[in-house]
């Protein structure tokens, strides 16, 4: 379970209305359903519902509940640690773009392996930064091979 | 950093959306897996942030209570954490067990859940290794709801063990100390050593090589120059081990008090070059019996025997049977038939003695000293280290090592001293130690005997400080 901020309470509300206000009745009800998959099971199963039932909808549609999708994201991390928001929207844009290029490129199925694999690269270079910057890992010295 | 399940399960999320993108033909999936990672890899940045921030504002103290403890005790092992400000991270910090030590407390760990500033744990640890060692530092788990991570916190505490022995060594006559270098001895006489002593004229006699030519010279007359001669003074150490000498906690009995001195002597010995020799008494009699010599490989067979020397087990009246494993220097009794057989016969007469051996069990002491010094031709300069609980055995084995026309030293330990529980009655305990001092007095006062205490000081004091308040009271 999960214990929304007021800044949450906030984006979920503002999420739903201006989708409707944008997209109609039908993704406002589509980001309303998320909501208790959010506050029971959290953030990364109510965004992947989100954009599983954008399957059926129009292009504005998805494009609309995925833009609430990334607000939602936002809001979440601001309660946690408020830089961390561009981290998240400069990976997503990277990770997206990685995406876009693929699909135009070598397809669907190479776009997403691709993005996939930046995924891991990233969260494997924040790994390996951590460990050295906590002096866990030592860098090897200047001149070794 | 580790991914927890959670964090896995995003994962999952993401590549079921990749999948669902490829399988439904709908590449705007894709940009719910975008999201998702960059959310991960956002939550990933703020993981190592707190973590940052937190390790930075952490004290954590490792300290054992006491840090010194004697082999086989046991101390306190607290481990407490302190965060500057509060984390959201839960933070769990486990102190390692030492490998020398045990415990049975179980793990050493506290938690420090979010929000929480403070938090301490203890154990209880058993030292059975004496030695310093060096506490591991401990390991500080952190973690949230995607991320974890393990690390060890640099140890800097340690745990001093020391081995069980005397302290606070006593050795003395009636609570004043002996000077510490028990068995110095010069050699006494101008000789023709190595070590030049003086310098002299001439006189008729002297042959022509001992004269001292540059001195001559400077003089103006025939100079003589002499050296030191280097002597050899055979040193029998004969060591009560029979029961009465195991009074006293482990590692502080009577016989590891008396051992000290008798190592120090045997020290002593060593630099001098002395013949050793070393004689151990128990209850049935004379235990080990080494003989006097002077290498270097007997001094160290000495010191061996001196530190191996351990409290023989009480007698149980009617047990009959010795210990299988006591060296096998008495003749056994020959077992079976034996009538007619010519190496019973053989060494029949070599097994009557026998019954002398045993008639002297009954004062194994004084037998002891007997046989120590019994193939020895020069004088003897006899250590005996007992106690006072058979003051007339004591007394007549003085007596056989003085007939050797050596030099008796008598290490005793008061059993007052050692007694745990003989000091709740001071006044009681100074009358016993008082009759101690006059039994030891007696030995002292023979001639060419030194009788002295071994005992622990701290004792000794609490109970002399009883007679001077009693003088004091009295005067």
């Amino acid at each position: 379970m999960s214990i929304w901020t007021p800044l949450e309470w906030l984006a979920m509300i503002g999420t739903v209305g201006a989708v409707g206000l944008l997209a109609g009745p039908v993704p406002a009800l589509v980001v309303t359903l998320a909501v208790p998959v959010w506050y029971v099971l959290g953030l990364d199963y109510a965004v992947g519902v989100l954009w599983i039932a954008t399957v059926p909808l129009d292009p504005w549609a998805t494009a609309v509940i995925g833009a609430g999708s990334l607000v939602l994201v936002g809001a979440a991390l601001l309660a946690v640690d408020p830089p961390s928001v561009a981290v998240a929207v400069a990976a997503a844009g990277v990770l997206g773009g990685i995406g876009y290029l693929g699909v135009t490129t070598v397809g669907t199925m190479g776009a997403g392996v691709a993005l996939l694999a930046t995924l891991a690269v990233l969260g494997y270079g924040v790994h390996r930064y951590e460990l050295v910057a906590l002096e866990v890992l030592e860098l090897p010295p200047e001149g070794s091979a | 950093m580790q991914p927890t399940r959670r964090c896995w399960a995003a994962v999952g999320i993401a590549v079921f959306l990749v999948a669902l993108a490829a399988l439904a033909a709908r590449p705007t999936l894709l940009g719910g897996a975008a999201v998702l990672g960059g959310w991960i890899v956002a939550r990933q940045v703020a993981y190592y942030r707190e973590l940052d921030t937190t390790l930075s504002a952490l004290d954590v103290e490792q300290t054992p209570e006491p840090g010194s403890v004697r082999s086989g005790d046991s101390n306190r092992l607290r481990v407490a954490a302190h965060l500057a400000h509060p984390s959201r991270l839960s933070l769990t910090v486990a102190g390692k067990e030492p490998t020398s030590a045990r415990s049975d407390d179980g793990q050493l760990a506290l938690s420090l859940p979010p929000g929480a500033s403070n938090g301490e744990a203890v154990a209880r640890f058993e030292w059975p290794i004496a030695g310093t060692h060096q506490l591991p530092g401990p390991s500080i788990t952190a973690r949230d709801e995607l991320f974890t991570e393990q690390l060890d916190h640099e140890g800097d505490a340690q745990v001093v063990v020391d081995a069980r022995r005397p302290r606070d060594l006593h050795v003395g006559r009636g609570g004043d100390r002996y000077p510490p270098a028990y068995g110095a001895h010069e050699a006494g006489r101008i000789g023709l050593g190595l070590d030049p002593a003086e310098l002299r004229e001439y006189q008729p006699g002297d042959t022509m090589k001992r004269v001292d030519w540059k001195a001559t010279a400077r003089l103006g007359s025939p100079h003589i120059r002499t050296y030191d001669a280097k002597t050899d003074r055979t040193v029998l150490f004969v060591i009560d081990t029979r029961p009465s000498m195991g009074l006293g906690p482990r590692g502080e009995t009577k016989l590891d008090y008396v051992r000290e001195v008798a190592l120090s002597v045997a020290g002593t010995a060593r630099e001098s070059g002395d013949p050793t020799g070393v004689v151990r008494v128990d209850e049935a009699g004379v235990e080990t019996h080494l003989q006097t010599g002077g290498s270097s490989e007997q001094q160290m067979a000495v010191r061996r025997l001196l530190l191996g020397s351990q409290v023989d087990a009480p007698v149980v009246p009617g047990a009959g049977e010795q210990p299988t494993h006591r060296p096998n220097y008495r003749a056994e009794p020959l077992e079976g038939p034996t009538e007619g057989d010519p190496f019973v016969e053989t060494l029949a007469p070599f097994l009557a003695p026998q019954e002398r051996v045993l008639h002297h069990e009954e004062r194994p002491l004084a037998n002891g000293v007997k046989i120590g010094i019994a193939n020895e031709f020069d004088p003897v300069w006899t250590l005996i280290a007992t106690d006072d609980s058979k003051p007339a055995e004591v007394h007549e084995a003085v007596e056989v090592a003085r007939a050797k026309a050596g030099h008796v030293l008598v290490l005793l330990a008061p059993t007052v001293l050692f007694e745990q529980d003989a000091l709740g009655d001071l006044e009681n305990a100074y009358t016993r130690y008082a009759a101690f001092e006059s039994f030891r007095q007696d030995l002292d006062s023979m001639e060419a005997v030194t009788a002295l205490e071994v005992a622990p000081g701290d004792r000794l004091s609490s109970v002399l400080a009883v007679g001077t308040e009693s003088s004091g009271v009295a005067g």
